[in-house]
């Protein structure tokens, strides 16, 4: 009798023991993140990838180098036409183009979270960048940069595994072009 | 969750652009292929008068002609269905669809379930181009989808034509490609669909693009945004893109092979070991036509190497083929008598690529045709028996397609496998923890050790530990020994206890505080029929203090009175 009552006692008093450790965790964790970010700015991370002219064949040269400003440019027009000037107003509060990569034709869009479905049906609407028609496709959405990093690096390697398929030769400016652009992916911040 | 797009425009054209045509149909389909769809239609659209001619001619592409548009298509195929949650070896597929335009009530008559035209097609929409005609087509009409054209609307949607429509089921389709051309026609759309969209509230609605170009063409989770715009949730803008696509599949494939509710019984020989996996295999929405299912792309990735290689001991009858682009030819199958489908001239038996990528370079280098294995499905045992009927052997193709993938076959039987061992352990186990209590119920004999069991077969689970029960239940008898004196109480059955409990409440001087409660829940157990118990002895103990302080006062006064 004794031992029952001891041995279900006990349980409880683990029970207990591990909801205040990890109450306690959690509440340690919580301030140790907030230190870093500042919580009240919610986003949304889009990784896109980009098919420039896709009519034409593959193995042809880009007529277009894809940079921030161009894909910028192109689709902060998308949401003027669609949207308007308050919707271009308000999208234009967290909205930027974090990373593009030329290569791999990767990019990395920041929205607001109230913002972010307009933003992303204007860039699905968007048929041009300069002279040349693009087609934007969402890889990944996640709603914060550690996650949108770990999800472009996987992207970023994939297409290129694909590109090494695609163009056959290898050539050892591209690998450090790569291992460039991975860094790069790597000290992003919000 | 399998994406679908059921409008990828046909035009059946005078020689002279045909291979354009031709072309940006192909294009179109690989690139649908490449952004992670799973099921691509092909519509052609007919005005006016059906006539004879009008029978499906559309040309299914197969794998070679997809793969020398792009012959690294497979390693950017797998890149997106693992970002859409797509399994990789999925068969990519692909339909045939009619729409007919009517503008008169007349000229619709012929949508009946009785036309063999129609028939032909695996998929029938309607586009009505007047207010009657949309009566009739929700009402009455043999079609599918009803594919209104919203960028120049001339008639009104009405609540009760719809519902009644959603209720015959019947889908409503919603194209997107005018979205994307240009402003004018871009508020048009918006403004005619958003109606349509309030008053189905998502249900039986199909997104799809009507893309006249590769470059109106978008990827699975850019349509379901864009559908969001017109009023959609999320989530019921990907379900309009994958479940109910799927499900109006299934119907219409359902209707085409079958007429109304028949249902179709098939001769199966008795000789095959492995009838229940042949079963498994049958494809809900597979078409089947000629090159209907790629099965494809299952190539370059080392895993899925390692797939086919397992599987080759297991089908036993691996053969390498050479897959001629320039004909469609009968894929000859080198043990021909072990396959029925050599005599079919249409069996287009399609083919994953081969796995090394070494392999696949050396193709592209060349330009060559495929080096493909045939994998040749287990069902083949069974068709020797099987009657030589057009409609069976088109049975045999959808199986012979080989419809559930190979990894996924070899992951299905060591699924199960594995599933058998832990439950053995399960069982095991039961068995084990069964044992010490039932042992221990016939030693004690005793409620209490009910209540033990009760305990801890809530609190720990099967895994009942033996130790604490056969101490509790020493436990019991020391005492009792100590307060009667009885040599023999643990094995007492359960009745006499609270008989004997009894008399120790009487007994005054000796009363131990273990013997109080005892009583205590022996009246308890008395008045509550000694079952139905959920609270164990210890909890007992604790939440009913009132009776034995009153028993304890009882006793003072009982005492007091005494003396």
């Amino acid at each position: 009798m004794f031992l029952s009552i001891s041995f279900y006692g006990f349980q409880k008093i683990c029970y207990k023991f591990t909801r205040v450790v990890v109450s306690l965790r959690s509440k340690l964790w919580c301030t140790k993140n907030r230190g870093i970010k500042m919580v009240g700015f919610k986003n949304r991370y889009m990784v896109m990838e980009v098919f420039i002219d896709p009519n034409k064949d593959i193995s042809k040269d880009d007529p277009i180098i894809l940079s921030q400003h161009n894909i910028s440019k192109a689709i902060k027009d998308s949401i003027l036409v669609n949207f308007g000037e308050c919707g271009l107003a308000s999208s234009l509060v967290s909205f930027q183009v974090k990373y593009v990569n030329h290569i791999t034709k990767v990019c990395i869009i920041r929205a607001s979270r109230d913002e972010h479905q307009k933003v992303w049906a204007a860039i699905t609407m968007v048929r041009s960048v300069g002279n040349c028609p693009v087609v934007f496709n969402l890889l990944d959405l996640s709603g914060n940069i550690r996650a949108c990093k770990s999800a472009a690096l996987n992207c970023e390697e994939m297409k290129f595994e694909h590109l090494k398929i695609v163009s056959g030769a290898l050539q050892t400016e591209d690998i450090n072009k790569h291992m460039h652009n991975l860094e790069r992916i790597k000290m992003l911040e919000h | 969750m399998a994406f679908f797009d059921l409008n990828i425009p046909y035009t059946e054209s005078p020689n002279q652009t045909s291979t354009n045509n031709k072309s940006t149909r192909l294009k179109l389909a690989v690139k649908a292929m490449e952004l992670g769809y799973t099921g691509v239609a092909y519509n052609r659209t007919i005005t006016g008068v059906m006539s004879k001619d009008d029978h499906c001619s559309i040309f299914l592409f197969p794998l070679s002609s997809v793969l020398k548009l792009s012959p690294s298509i497979s390693s950017a195929v797998n890149l997106h269905r693992r970002l859409l949650n797509v399994p990789t070896t999925a068969p990519f597929r692909q339909y045939t669809r009619l729409t007919f335009v009517v503008d008169s009530e007349a000229k619709g008559s012929c949508l009946n379930s009785g036309n063999p035209v129609i028939k032909s097609y695996d998929i029938v929409a309607v586009r009505p181009l007047s207010q009657d005609v949309f009566d009739k087509a929700c009402k009455s009409y043999e079609v599918d989808i009803i594919a209104i054209d919203f960028s120049a609307n001339r008639f009104q949607l009405r609540q009760p034509l719809i519902k009644a429509a959603i209720e015959r089921g019947v889908y409503f389709e919603i194209t997107y490609s005018g979205l994307l051309v240009d402003a004018p026609l871009r508020r048009q759309i918006i403004s005619n669909a958003k109606l349509l969209v309030d008053w189905t509230r998502g249900k039986n609605v199909i997104f799809s693009s009507a893309a006249a170009s590769v470059t109106e063409f978008r990827g699975p989770y850019d349509v379901a945004n864009l559908a969001c715009l017109l009023g959609f949730s999320m989530e019921r803008a990907k379900a309009s893109l994958s479940k109910t696509c799927r499900s109006l599949l299934e119907n219409s494939l359902r209707k085409k092979k079958f007429y109304k509710e028949a249902i179709r019984v098939e001769l199966i020989s008795s000789t095959e070991d492995d009838s229940m996996d042949d079963w498994l295999k049958w494809d809900p929405i597979s078409s089947d036509e000629v090159n209907g299912n790629l099965e494809t792309l299952a190539g370059v990735e080392t895993s899925e190497t390692c797939a086919m290689i397992i599987e080759e001991p297991e089908q036993q009858n691996l053969s390498l083929k050479v897959y001629d682009d320039t004909h469609e030819e009968n894929v000859i199958d080198e043990k021909e008598g072990e396959n029925m489908c050599s005599d079919d001239p249409n069996s287009g038996i399609l083919i994953p690529i081969d796995d090394n990528p070494s392999n696949l370079q050396c193709e592209e280098a060349n330009n060559l045709s495929l080096n493909a294995c045939l994998v040749p499905p287990m069902t083949e045992s069974n068709e020797a028996g099987l009657p030589e009927e057009v409609l069976e052997q088109h049975m045999i193709d959808t199986k012979d397609v080989a419809v559930i993938p190979v990894s996924s076959c070899l992951a299905s039987s060591g699924v199960s496998l594995n599933e058998d061992l832990p439950e053995e352990q399960m069982s095991d186990a039961k068995d084990v923890a069964v044992t010490p209590v039932s042992s221990c119920l016939a030693i004690s004999g005793v409620s209490l050790g009910q209540d033990i069991l009760e305990e801890h077969m809530s609190v720990i689970g099967e895994n009942v530990s033996t130790a604490p029960i056969s101490e509790l239940a020493t436990l019991r008898p020391l005492d009792e020994m100590q307060i009667n004196g009885c040599d023999s109480v643990v094995h007492e059955p359960l009745d006499d206890l609270p008989m004997e409990v009894n008399v120790e409440v009487k007994d005054d001087s000796h009363m131990n505080h273990f013997s109080a409660q005892e009583s205590s829940s022996g009246r308890v157990r008395r008045k509550h029929g000694g079952s139905g118990r959920s609270m164990s002895f210890p909890f007992r103990r604790w939440l009913k203090p009132s009776h034995s302080k009153k028993t304890l006062k009882e006793r003072r006064n009982s005492t007091i009175r005494k003396l």
